[in-house]
């Protein structure tokens, strides 16, 4: 017979059976255990390869503008003029600098560049985002585009299968993605704007040196920061943190992590544009005519702010303050959505309700969902292994008046504030500072 | 084979690693069978399928069903194994399939036709051996089987005639109760 010619599917029952009657052995006893560990260890080097990518995005991004800025125009002239000299920067400066440049942002692209210590921590990708949340990205292989339409709440993919490998494409549609953390969103691994959170929390703080160097021939400062290891795998954890910023556009544009000296991992952006021209066309993603497209669905639906409590059952908390820029850009809602907090071991998330305001590409997230029964811990804490200092801070104001909150503002996570209201599990995060969180958190009024 | 529920699955996409562990439970025992059958040795069955699980875990979230959850699985546990043959240079051990083919308490005929069939089907090449289990152990349909072992279905077709053959010359029995699917 042609090896390739098609056959019908047969099975020979009889030998089946007697297969499967021969004795296969149990796991060894510690077999689930190691398993167990070895998993959280993937979560975990997975997540900080995420978090190592926003900053690398951004720093390639500042680094390349060396070129790139003579090109469309920049620096801007609006952007703290007086730090493009030569005075000495303190760590509140570049911090109020960086924060000025990914605020004021309209539209970013470049190419981010990422290596590490492990095969998978490498590659090359091309991106293009703009203030409105909408991403595009190409990589790492030829082919390989993912698109999310953040007003639609849609993500759509054509990627080489991880598993299978060769040069198939697979497409897929994934709707009713949530605009943010804590529940899962668009591939923001690629979003500056989570750069910068991960950036203004180290300065935050985290005692940080400022000294004044150079990057790709340009004026940059450097900062310095210490953090504590990964407690679960210290071997691809490092305890410093080095970021260089671009003085003159005051973006972020290359993180490195070191241990003992020895650099575990870089992030940078090259090719970087700030605020090019990008047409709609940039976000959008069209398969080929037949195509076979996996879908699926998050569950979260856009909707305007008025309907959320009929879609709900409750009234949402929405902030009366949010700091200067910050407009309301996205509210979603689910019936029920994916666990958060640490590997998902949060009870489910039942009836979210997301508010999503936008500032440049700095986010703000504002979410709620329901108590039910069960144990709560941090629904943004960061990974496990890593030891954060929470912070307890009395709501003395609005709907969450006399609840203790936890604030957690550490180089490892995004800043954050959440805590347990009557029947409610409530969010603050993103693009703010300690004191940001804390007033936002006292603004919040049923609605 | 039956598939996991698409929600459970969905859920291990997120990264809920309760979902994961639903999964891993799943299919663990057919898993188990295969790589069992294909490396001889409980160890090295651990070992092959703890990396199986971490790759799957890492490879999940890029998972756009192209395959069922299932296929796709097996594929990784079957190169897994494949990596670990290759990486201890193992030639099954006859002995220890031999030996953990007895189960005591079995009437005498079973007992022989275990042992027999224990120690036939490991003497097949890996690939042969991977396809009848696959096939008729497993349940799998040719298309499913010519994924998990990446070839095409006709090659599965000539490497299950191959491994029939022999293990029924070993069982000395005629061919019998072959059906369609």
């Amino acid at each position: 017979m042609n090896e390739n010619d098609t056959v019908e599917p047969v099975r020979d029952a009889w030998l089946g059976e007697l297969l499967r009657e021969l004795e296969v052995p149990e796991h060894r006893p510690e077999f689930h255990a190691e398993l167990r560990r070895r998993l959280r260890e993937e979560q975990l080097a997975s997540r900080r390869r995420s978090a190592f990518r926003w900053g690398v995005r951004v720093a390639s991004v500042a680094a390349a503008a060396g070129i790139v800025i003579a090109v469309v125009g920049l620096p801007r002239g609006g952007k703290s003029p007086s730090l493009a000299g030569p005075e000495r920067a303190s760590a509140a400066v570049v911090k109020a600098h960086v924060r000025a440049a990914l605020t004021a942002l309209r539209s970013l692209s470049g190419v981010l560049v990422a290596s590490g210590p492990r095969e998978n921590d490498g590659g090359r990708w091309r991106f293009a985002l703009d203030a409105a949340g909408d991403l595009r990205l190409e990589g790492p292989k030829p082919g390989d585009v993912i698109t999310y339409d953040a007003a639609t709440g849609v993500v759509r993919s054509a990627q080489h299968s991880a598993s299978l490998g060769g040069d198939t494409l697979f497409y897929a549609v994934r709707t009713g993605v949530a605009p943010g953390p804590p529940d899962e969103g668009p591939p923001t691994w690629l979003l500056p704007e989570q750069y910068g959170a991960f950036v203004r929390a180290a300065l935050a703080d985290t005692p940080s040196s400022v000294r004044e160097t150079t990057y790709g021939g340009r004026p940059a400062w450097r900062l310095d920061v210490d953090v504590a290891p990964n407690a679960i795998v210290p071997e691809l954890s490092g305890d410093h943190l080095a970021i260089t910023v671009d003085r003159a556009t005051g973006m972020p544009v290359r993180l490195v992590e070191s241990k003992g000296g020895a650099v575990l991992r870089e992030l940078r952006i090259e090719s970087l544009e700030v605020d090019p021209s990008l047409p709609p066309s940039t976000f959008e993603l069209a398969f080929p005519a037949g195509a076979d497209v996996m879908r699926s669905d998050d569950g979260f639906r856009r909707v305007p702010l008025a309907d959320v409590a009929a879609a709900v059952g409750y009234r949402p908390l929405v902030p009366s303050w949010v700091p200067a820029g910050y407009r309301l850009a996205e509210v979603a809602v689910a019936r029920e959505a994916a666990p958060t907090g640490k590997g998902g071991g949060n009870p489910p998330s039942r009836m979210v309700a997301s508010l999503s305001y936008r500032r440049g590409v700095d986010q703000l997230l504002v979410t709620m969902r329901l108590r039910g029964s069960g144990r709560w811990d941090d629904p943004l804490a960061p990974p496990e292994g890593y030891t954060e200092t929470p912070a307890r801070v009395a709501i003395e104001t609005g709907a969450l008046a006399g609840t203790d909150a936890t604030v957690v503002v550490s180089a490892r996570t995004e800043p954050h504030l959440w805590a347990l209201a009557g029947d409610l599990v409530v969010t603050v995060g993103g693009d703010v500072d300690r004191a940001e969180l804390t007033r936002i958190a006292g603004s919040l009024e049923a609605r | 084979m039956d598939d996991i529920d698409a929600r459970t699955l969905a859920r291990a996409r997120r990264g809920d690693e309760r979902a994961f562990a639903a999964l891993v439970r799943h299919y663990d025992p057919g898993l188990r069978g295969l790589a069992f059958r294909l490396l001889g040795d409980r160890t090295r069955m651990d070992d092959a399928l703890q990396e199986a699980y971490v790759k799957a875990y890492r490879a999940l979230p890029g998972f756009r069903g192209e395959s069922s959850p299932g296929t796709w699985l097996y594929r990784i546990a079957y190169n897994a194994c494949l990596d670990e043959l290759k990486r201890t240079r193992a030639v099954v051990d006859l002995e220890s399939v031999r030996e953990r083919a007895q189960p005591a308490p079995d009437p005498a005929e079973t007992l022989s036709t275990r042992e027999t069939l224990a120690q036939a089907i490991g003497a097949l090449p890996p690939e042969d051996r991977a396809a009848v289990l696959l096939v008729d152990a497993e349940g799998f349909d040719y298309g499913s089987a010519a994924e998990v072992l990446g070839i095409p279905a006709g090659t599965v077709a000539s490497r299950l005639s191959r491994a029939r053959r022999a293990l029924r010359q070993a069982l000395h029995e005629p061919r019998k109760g072959a059906s369609s699917q």
